[in-house]
């Protein structure tokens, strides 16, 4: 089983949620978006790259626009298996929030 | 002015695609001058939207170069307490010994076969020196703050640091071209086959 962090689960969410529209910018907007802090370019590419090395995510080439001087795009999905890591990590997250009442109570 | 014609600076754009795998040689400029084009450059004017676009190209270099980096820095911090001589240097300068052209030499060797070009290999092997120096200098003055002072006494000093910093970035670029070149044209697969 692929152990996911928690950046690599901002970037797999925000691949999720993106569907077919899920390119680098689109990605790193969406993670700066969710996690509400700015995100540079080099971690969420590195990320990327580390999560095709993981066979978490594929990617395809697809053709760029004017705006970006007809550069390709690099469309992203995830993978079976990283759809699976996704979903584990979801459940490691809720099984150790159980039996907690939110917001938690600070004993002083 | 179209959208088409605004262009971030020509040396970051440069930079950062000496950095990216020859397979995101178009996606990532392409993602970054999409955003630039698109909104930076309209919200934020010109400057702005330049530093931006230099600080995303910096971020995608520390994503390559940050081993070399970390290396280079635990290097010094170890050595400083070691007696002298236990590391031999070239010329009696920061920068110029052995496990420093160890380093460099493995920061190009890194650089190249990561991305299959020599220059990325020269560059991460070229930022390890200045960064491994200014660590040195770092340690130096946390150590004898009164070094701190010294260069604004006697502005001689300055030159001397400036000399001292084109040696170490010298023999950094010597010793990353050589890790470069064994980095792409023998990449690890092939020592692998040779040694089998």
């Amino acid at each position: 089983m692929d152990t996911i962090g928690q950046f690599e689960q901002a970037v797999l969410v925000a691949l999720v949620r993106l569907g077919k529209e899920a390119y680098g910018r689109a990605i790193l907007n969406e993670v700066q978006k969710r996690l509400d802090r700015e995100v540079s370019a080099g971690a969420v590419y590195a990320t990327l790259e580390r999560l095709e090395a993981k066979g978490l995510a594929s990617s395809t080439l697809a053709p760029g626009t004017a705006i970006r001087g007809g550069r390709a795009r690099r469309y992203f999905v995830p993978t079976a298996a990283g759809v699976r890591a996704l979903s584990d990590a979801k459940s490691a997250t809720v099984r150790m929030w159980r039996g907690l009442a939110r917001p938690l109570k600070v004993r002083t | 002015m179209s959208d088409t014609q605004m262009d971030p600076p020509r040396w970051a754009h440069a930079l950062l695609k000496s950095f990216v795998r020859p397979s995101d040689t178009e996606s990532i400029p392409g993602d970054l001058l999409e955003e630039y084009r698109e909104v930076k450059r309209p919200l934020l004017g010109r400057r702005r939207a330049d530093a931006w676009y230099v600080k995303q190209a910096f971020s995608v270099l520390w994503s390559v170069v940050w081993p070399c980096v970390v290396a280079i820095a635990v290097l010094r911090i170890l050595s400083f307490p070691l007696p002298r001589g236990w590391n031999p240097s070239l010329v009696p300068a920061p920068g110029a010994s052995l496990l420093d052209a160890l380093v460099f030499l493995w920061a190009g060797y890194y650089g190249s076969q990561r991305n299959g070009r020599l220059s990325t290999g020269i560059v991460t092997a070229t930022v390890t020196s200045v960064l491994g120096f200014t660590t040195f200098f770092i340690y130096a003055a946390i150590t004898r703050p009164a070094l701190l002072l010294a260069p604004f006494a006697n502005p001689f000093i300055f030159v001397i640091m400036t000399v001292l910093l084109a040696i170490a970035v010298t023999f950094g670029i010597v010793a990353g071209m050589a890790g470069a070149a064994a980095g792409r044209w023998f990449p690890p697969s092939r020592w692998r086959t040779r040694l089998s």
